[in-house]
């Protein structure tokens, strides 16, 4: 089995495209060691897909496996691969059984997992986005796709502005203590009062979808399959369902407390602690304990 | 002129699908939500009404815009072409049904349903389902016209009959692209995009637009076959508190936190 | 001299102690209006006078000291529980009022098997006294959409209905006895017996006062058994609402109780079905005992088989629809940010009539909207609760607020419609009103839907609330326009 996984560089820190490419790895049997790495390098903040596309292509013309990173890079470059080298074409994979051909990926809002029959090879699958596995991924690349600063725009883009390059640490994903707070709060007021209990706290700030689609939180708060991936000590779930697609931003914590005035939510089931009540007075009692 | 198609789907309400009936799915082996109420797809939803703040913003310009809307499947999607064409979507056509499992196939007959049309300076469409979640028939479409594609857009404005202005987001970065058409756009989470609601006005000066019914397709089957559905159990032994006291249910967490370290 | 705002917090203080008497800034804002003004609720105006303070009972005593206080003062009182209100029942229309909030009396005090009753303080929401009851295989057959937030002492004031109530009735059917307080702080209590005849029907004083007569604080309410297991659902797709009307007599004429017998018309079902393809809705429960339930269905069955093209619909669709009708505060805050991004906002006005009208209501109103509301985006509604003699219909409508700033939305776009429904409601012998109440909204036709009967209603607010201090503005207006009534 020729299996490549690649990698972008460009980006200073690359553990968490390489935990997640080793989680499938693992998750597939494959041994790290036999994974040649391709890195796309270049002192550039951003690329077009197109540029790496053709080169990726002929690198890896012979391979079996193309694994890539959950990331919106990797997503597309997947799929993108796969067109082109005739291949099958699969995102956010969580498995894969090679003895079988099959593909395991979550659908229906992360509620359930399908799991599918590949076709022609090579197999062009990134990986979901959640799982991670902490071995890295060899440092030696294979293989090196340097982006020039000619490259970086395609023919079709005569102008590029970069507003905001992505801090280096969110706060949200390397947070030990996170305050996620969902649609159960009746409106945005409720949700500040939320956050200055997290203020309090030291507590990072988090908000399910429908919070931030509703613009009671920014979107970069947003933790969740399609959000922020967290990992903290302590998770406090405020008036959140606990639907699949957020807890998937929140089931590596070690420890999840839910609040909410529904005994019945998905989430309590989910939590180590779960209180039934309503969640605005209870943090600002929990405010008030923790001011002395 | 500006050209643009919007493609969309309608699926049910997942929010309102209980733990019990994905177990009743698993166990059937198939995933009947007939009976769930229906809405657009919501980053659709969104492509949707960027698309018309787009001809307000194009018209202010002086440029003109005809829109087109296509989907696949009844109920919901007929209605949702009706509303569409009431908010002033020239087209509004039905082609053949969607895969939820299968994305390519899915772009392929959309794919194919473009190249059967006049050319289309944009082609927009939200960049996840609900159901398949795959994010991939956006760039199969885009593949498949041998048209670039850009993910993730956040807005997008005029610039003239041939270039627009796009802001998307890339792995963490805030980016604004100059770019000429023809482009699809794949368009992901936007805060506050809901739909506008057509007056019923226009609504009956719309009611004799027809769905156009395409059923011709000459794509081929792709090779990923779905074998099976499995439920997803997420459990951990829970400890439950009366929390309808708050200085009680507060007290509880604190407890907790002092135990894990995370206060004093 | 009037009393002062400070001079009220500081008498309720002493009467029921600090921690009883919230003057919060936000929540008296809240605390001035309810759903009626859904705009501005959105839109966070207030444009009603705001309460000088919110005073959680918890007790009778409380209450009746409450009012005798308030009595003394000559300062107004809106009672109020589960704050799902939508006509404006709960709005402080005077200067200073207070609001007395009963959502701590929330205790389930005696559930009774043999005699099939549950008594309860007025605070205790509905779904958990349900959930309870449930636990003992009972029910109280009562199940308005409000049900996730209303609470028993609003239901009974405000002559509440549920959607099963062509089996089980209304409240008025269910309710067996009463703890009532009057204005002064006197307590009366109606005992419990299954039936009486020892003079007028006194709990009817109570029942639907909407606050303007008394203080409900504690109900007893009938029980029945719980049997889910026999409920056979049934839904059709029918050409025309007056052939819909129609069939609904029939079942209702023939002696069938099905809990549930709803019609649809076309935009209503559009919105409520994915599967309706143009066509009015149909839908029909029947619940009990496995022999009654199997004979009542049978008998729709029959009777809608006579309806032209009338089309089956797959029953276990119509279950899960049922099963998902209720409103929470999820969806009310789903709504809200709908409402404030696309400025579209959709509301109800349900009267009623006889069968011989009904459709008469019904055309007039949607020809009528239609003609004269502008921004209108729909206009539909359904029936829900038929009668031996009659029906209710459901109007349901929605409109893009333009052009208007959201202190105005009320008088350019929600009263106009209420106004037109009304109208038609008493040109053709119809309610103004069929369980939702007069509140403050359509408080002002009432003297033509009372008309020579409104001296009943008058004399009974002079007798019990002289001093004019129980929610006032509800049922009898207090600032009226004759000119334009419709303009508040």
């Amino acid at each position: 089995m020729v299996v490549y996984a690649i990698i972008n560089s460009c980006v200073r820190n690359t553990s968490t495209q390489e935990a997640n490419v080793a989680a499938l790895a693992k998750a597939a049997g494959i041994d790290i060691g036999d994974i040649k790495i391709v890195r796309i390098s270049g002192n550039v903040q951003y690329f077009d897909i197109e540029y790496v596309l053709r080169s990726a292509a002929v690198i890896c013309a012979d391979a079996d496996i193309i694994m890539l990173p959950g990331n919106q890079t990797g997503s597309r470059m997947a799929i993108e691969l796969s067109c082109i080298l005739n291949g099958s074409g699969v995102t956010g994979a969580v498995d894969i059984d090679i003895e079988s051909e099959t593909v395991s990926r979550k659908v229906f809002a992360g509620n359930m997992v399908a799991d599918y029959q590949l076709g022609s090879k090579p197999w062009c699958i990134s990986v979901d986005p959640t799982i991670e596995e902490e071995t890295p991924l060899q440092r030696k690349a294979w293989a090196e796709i340097v982006i020039s600063e000619k490259s970086v725009r395609g023919d079709f883009c005569s102008e590029r502005v970069i507003h905001k390059v992505k801090q280096e640490s969110n706060g949200l994903s390397d947070g030990e203590l996170i305050l996620a707070c969902g649609q159960g709060f009746n409106n945005k007021s409720q949700v500040e009062g939320a956050r200055d209990t997290a203020k309090t706290m030291g507590a990072q700030m988090g908000a399910s979808r429908p919070v931030v689609m509703s613009a009671w939180s920014d979107l970069n708060t947003l933790v969740g399959v399609s959000g922020n991936i967290t990992r903290p000590k302590v998770c406090i779930a405020a008036a959140v369902s606990g639907a699949p697609a957020f807890f998937a931003g929140i089931e590596k914590s070690n420890v999840i407390i839910a609040i909410n005035s529904d005994e019945n939510a998905p989430i309590m089931k989910k939590s180590d602690l779960a209180v039934v009540g309503d969640a605005t007075v209870i943090l600002e009692e929990l405010k008030h304990l923790i001011e002395g | 002129m500006i050209t643009i198609t919007n493609c969309f789907k309608v699926e049910p309400d997942l929010d309102k699908v209980s733990e019990e009936e994905w177990r009743i799915c698993e166990a059937k082996g198939e995933i009947d939500l007939s009976y769930i109420k229906s809405r657009i797809n919501l980053q659709d939803e969104s492509a949707l009404e960027l698309t018309l703040r787009f001809r307000e913003h194009a018209a202010s310009e002086g440029l003109n815009c005809r829109l087109s809307a296509v989907s696949a499947g009844d109920g919901k999607v007929t209605s949702t072409l009706q509303t569409l064409a009431a908010l002033g979507f020239t087209r509004t056509d039905r082609t053949l049904k969607f895969d939820d499992f299968n994305p390519e196939i899915t772009g392929e007959v959309l794919a194919d349903y473009l190249s059967n049309n006049d050319r289309q300076d944009l082609i927009i469409c939200g960049g996840q389902s609900g159901c398949g979640s795959s994010r991939a028939v956006p760039l199969y479409i885009a593949y498949k016209l041998n048209i670039p594609c850009i993910i993730n857009v956040k807005d997008f404005v005029p610039v003239d009959n041939d270039h627009i202005r796009v802001s998307y987001v890339m792995d963490g970065m805030e980016i604004t692209d100059t770019v000429k058409m023809p482009v699809v756009l794949a368009v992901g989470d936007v805060q506050q995009t809901y739909l506008r609601v057509p007056t019923l006005k226009q609504r009956m000066e719309a009611a004799n637009r027809k769905i156009e019914e395409y059923d011709e397709n000459s794509a081929t089957p792709s090779e990923l076959k779905l074998k099976k559905l499995r439920f997803v159990e997420q459990k951990r032994e829970s400890e439950l508190i009366d929390g309808s006291n708050p200085v009680k249910g507060a007290a509880a967490i604190y407890e907790r936190l002092k135990r894990e370290g995370m206060v004093e | 001299m009037a009393i002062t705002r400070e001079e009220i917090v500081a008498e309720l203080k002493k009467i029921v102690g600090e921690e009883q008497v919230v003057t919060d800034e936000q929540v008296l804002k809240e605390s001035s209006r309810d759903r009626y003004r859904k705009y501005e609720q959105c839109m966070g105006v207030y444009t009603q006078p705001i309460p000088a303070a919110v005073v959680f009972a918890e007790s009778t005593d409380d209450i009746a000291a409450i009012l005798k206080f308030a009595n003394d003062n000559g300062v107004n009182c809106v009672a109020r529980t589960g704050q799902s209100a939508i006509e404006g029942g709960l709005e402080t229309a005077k200067e200073n009022s207070i609001v007395v909030d009963g959502t701590r009396m929330n205790k389930i005090i005696d559930v009774n098997e043999t005699n099939m009753q549950v008594t309860c303080q007025c605070g205790v929401p509905l779904e958990v006294l349900e959930d309870k009851l449930r636990e003992r295989g009972l029910t109280t057959g009562h199940s308005p959409q409000s049900k996730p937030l209303a609470q028993m002492g609003g239901l009974v004031a405000t002559r509440s209905i549920g959607q099963f109530s062509t089996l089980y009735g209304g409240i008025e059917d269910m309710i067996v006895g009463l703890e009532v307080v009057f204005p002064g702080g006197r307590v009366c209590r109606i005992k419990n017996v299954p039936r009486r005849s020892v003079g007028p029907d006194i709990r009817h004083i109570v029942l639907g006062n909407e606050g303007a007569l008394c203080y409900i604080t504690e109900v007893t309410v009938k029980v029945f058994k719980y049997q889910p297991e026999n409920n056979i659902y049934m839904g059709y797709k029918v050409n025309t609402m007056s052939e819909g009307f129609k069939a609904l007599r029939r079942v209702m004429i023939d002696g069938y109780k099905p809990s549930v017998a709803r019609l649809y018309d076309v935009q209503d079902s559009e919105m409520h079905f994915d599967w309706a393809d143009g066509k009015c809705v149909l839908i029909f429960m029947a619940e009990g005992p496995a022999a009654i339930t199997k004979a009542t269905a049978e008998g729709i069955k029959e009777i809608v088989a006579e309806i032209d093209n009338a089309e089956a619909v797959d029953p276990l669709i119509i279950e899960k629809w049922f099963n998902r009708l209720n409103w929470g505060p999820a969806q009310i805050a789903e709504e809200r940010e709908e409402i404030i991004a696309t400025k579209n906002i959709g509301i109800t006005t349900e009267i009623s009539g006889c069968w011989d009208c009904i459709n008469d209501i019904y055309d007039e109103v949607i020809d009528r909207i239609i003609k004269e509301v502008p921004d209108l985006t729909m206009i539909g509604g359904h029936t829900s609760h038929s009668y031996q003699n009659g029906t209710n219909v459901y109007f349901t409508y929605y409109y893009n607020v333009v052009d208007c700033a959201p202190e105005d939305e009320i008088n350019k776009y929600h009263n106009l419609i209420n106004k037109i429904i009304c109208e038609s409601a008493v040109k053709f012998g119809g309610s103004i009103s069929h369980h939702h109440g007069l509140g403050k909204a359509r408080a002002h036709m009432v003297w033509e839907e009372y008309g020579t009967s409104f001296y009943m209603l008058e004399t009974l607010k002079r007798a019990f609330d002289p001093n004019g201090i129980m929610n006032m503005g509800t049922l009898i207006p207090i600032k009226h326009d004759y000119d334009n009534p419709w303009h508040f």
